[in-house]
């Protein structure tokens, strides 16, 4: 069973088509990115998948109910993309009021332990009026958790949010991917997306344009990586141009050099290996981070103007 | 649903609403009470005490009327609409609830406010007045039917806030539900001047068209004149010109009423569960 499958989802406002025959499908347990520039129809397509707009045609099933239920929503949590929480209620309140909702126990301890989890301890009990952008979004990303969700919908959690705050959130879905909670998140934070997606989906004018798995999505398999070493010899330096890989060799300073190859994933521990027989000391591989970004202009760019 | 009615008067309490509306309230019948003391006793004519009283009673449920349409409108006038502007809906609507439900909710929690206030003001009027002038109302029977019409009142006006509140932007709702209890108004009282002065059926048209737009101000006449019962005498009530009810509204408007606020309700559901939000 997928975790979400749209059929032909569409939502035409007046004469504008934000969402047009969108078929989409999100597996469990993954962390699905739809990413697409502004106005694209990312956060209507939510929105039609949690209740909020009525689409004009098409349906999806969520959590393996019709969407229209009420049945999978208790297994839901949204945080959606400008909103503000009844400012007259305290952080806490809040918390016990979407478990009132749910119709679920949510004891103070949790409540606490909630609040906790997305860096708002100790401000359980200050109105929501006094919060600041960035501790909304939090207090939001505390909602949506709410319940011990199996799915939840992220409408660019991360937007008003500080670089720890980023980094915390990413840590976050980590840990609920482990869980196992499918997890739905528009963002423009490609990096982000990057780092954390499994599968992504890239939406324009309200169509689908790709929807795969991230690593294809940009390399067709092949990505660029930086691996960072010391002690390489000039020889070494040319087998390595030599191979298969069509390796770059920046210098740095003293015998510190960047290597960037493109391969596949699979072929990675080879190269490294290839390093340590030339007797180079590795100290960082990653991947190239401005690839998503590369594509996402080039798709966007390519596909919709 | 009950959270939400919960949540909903929650509102109303921390907003410091009631508390405002209560000190208000307090504020305006303790005037009207001292009002009636220092007007004193009227001359000593027959019938004078009665006329004085059932006077200053018609006064007060006048200001009652506009009072409890102004409140009902102010509650509820924001009541979905703002809270769509503010965002605050999108994470109340995801969650296992029906629309219906969460309308229902608002309307019962909002509305319990609203008919508190009309009993509140309804009964200390009348209590005031009675304590200066004595027995002015008909009897129990009499006193409750009348009550019953301003608590329908209070109950049409905030159903029909709700729907504009699912409709249109605050202030548009604010602007065309006040009018529109206005407009009702200025149409009862042409009906009642015509009744006094040039019976005929033009004045009585005017009244049964602005009625059927919005059946408060039948409610308010009907409530005028069911409060006395036989008690009046004959014609009393006939020198309060557009403020009294020479020509009483029917049985039919109340069933009208209550039929229109219950018609509202289900246009009110509907209107919200297509809208996008
Ligand atoms: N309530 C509405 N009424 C009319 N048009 C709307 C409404 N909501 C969205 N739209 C239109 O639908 C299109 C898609 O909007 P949507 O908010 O889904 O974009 P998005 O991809 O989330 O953009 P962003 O990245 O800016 O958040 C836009 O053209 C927008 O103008
Ligand atoms: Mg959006």
């Amino acid at each position: 069973m997928k975790a979400i499958q749209t059929l032909g989802l569409t939502k035409t406002f007046r004469q504008r088509v934000a969402c047009d025959h969108i078929n989409l499908s999100v597996n469990q347990g993954e962390i699905f990115g739809l990413l697409g520039p502004n106005g694209a129809g990312k956060s209507t397509l939510v929105k039609m998948l949690v209740g909020l707009v009525n689409p004009s045609a098409g349906s999806a099933r969520v959590l393996g109910y019709s969407f229209r239920e009420m049945a999978p929503r208790k297994r839901m949590g949204y945080l959606p993309e400008l909103f503000r929480y009844q400012p007259w209620l305290t952080a806490d309140e809040v918390l016990a009021f979407h478990a009132q909702l749910l119709k679920t126990p949510l004891p103070q301890g949790e409540r606490e332990a909630l609040l906790d989890r997305v860096g708002l301890r100790g401000r359980g009990y200050e109105r929501v009026k006094a919060f600041s952008k960035g501790m909304q979004q939090r207090l939001g990303l505390a909602v949506a958790l709410v319940g011990k969700p199996d799915l939840i919908f992220l409408d660019e959690p991360t937007s008003a949010l500080d670089p720890i705050g980023r980094h915390e959130v990413s840590e976050l879905l980590q840990e609920l991917r482990q869980d196992g909670v499918t997890i739905f998140l528009n963002s423009h934070l490609l990096s982000d997306v990057e780092k954390l997606c499994d599968s992504v989906a890239l939406i324009d004018g309200g169509q689908v344009l790709y929807q795969g798995s991230l690593q294809d999505a940009i390399y067709g398999g092949v990505r660029r990586y930086r691996v960072q070493v010391e002690g390489l010899t000039a020889e070494g330096a040319e087998a390595m141009q030599a191979g298969p890989h069509a390796a770059v060799v920046q210098w740095g300073a003293k015998l510190r050099a960047e290597i960037r190859v493109s391969l596949m994933r699979e072929d990675l521990p080879q190269v490294v290996q290839q390093l340590v027989d030339l007797g180079v000391k590795v100290y960082e591989v990653e991947p190239d981070h401005s690839s998503l970004e590369d594509w996402f202009l080039s798709r966007i760019g390519k596909d919709a103007r | 649903m009950r959270t939400v009615v919960r949540y909903s008067l929650k509102e109303t309490l921390r907003k410091r609403l009631i508390v405002a509306a209560g000190g208000l309230t307090f504020l305006f019948l303790l005037l009207f009470f001292l009002f009636l003391k220092w007007v004193g006793k009227p001359p000593a004519l027959p019938g004078g005490t009665y006329i004085a009283g059932l006077s200053y009673l018609y006064l007060g449920l006048f200001a009652a009327y506009v009072m409890i349409a102004l409140f009902a409108v102010l509650i509820f006038v924001a009541s979905i609409s703002g809270e769509i502007d503010d965002g605050t809906l999108l994470a109340v609507v995801p969650r296992p609830i029906r629309r219906s439900r969460l309308i229902l909710g608002k309307w019962v929690g909002l509305s319990i406010v609203v008919l508190s206030y009309t009993t509140i003001l309804f009964f200390g009027l009348v209590l005031i007045d009675q304590a200066q002038f004595g027995q002015v109302v008909g009897g129990t029977v009499n006193l409750f039917l009348a009550y019953g019409n301003f608590l329908l009142e209070g109950l049409l006006v905030s159903t029909v806030t709700l729907l504009g509140s699912t409709l249109t932007a605050t202030m548009t709702n604010g602007i065309v539900v006040s009018s529109a209890v206005l407009i009702a108004f200025l149409g009862g009282a042409l009906e009642q001047l015509g009744a006094l002065t040039a019976p005929g059926p033009a004045f009585t048209v005017i009244g049964w068209v602005t009625s059927l737009l919005i059946p408060t101000d039948a409610l308010y006449r009907r409530a005028l004149y069911q409060i006395l019962g036989n008690h009046a005498y004959p014609g009393a009530v006939a020198g309060f010109g557009p403020f009294g009810a020479v020509h009483p509204p029917g049985e039919g408007m109340v069933f009208y009423a209550i039929l229109y606020t219950f018609g509202m309700l289900m246009l009110t559901i509907w209107s919200f569960g297509v809208r996008d939000l």
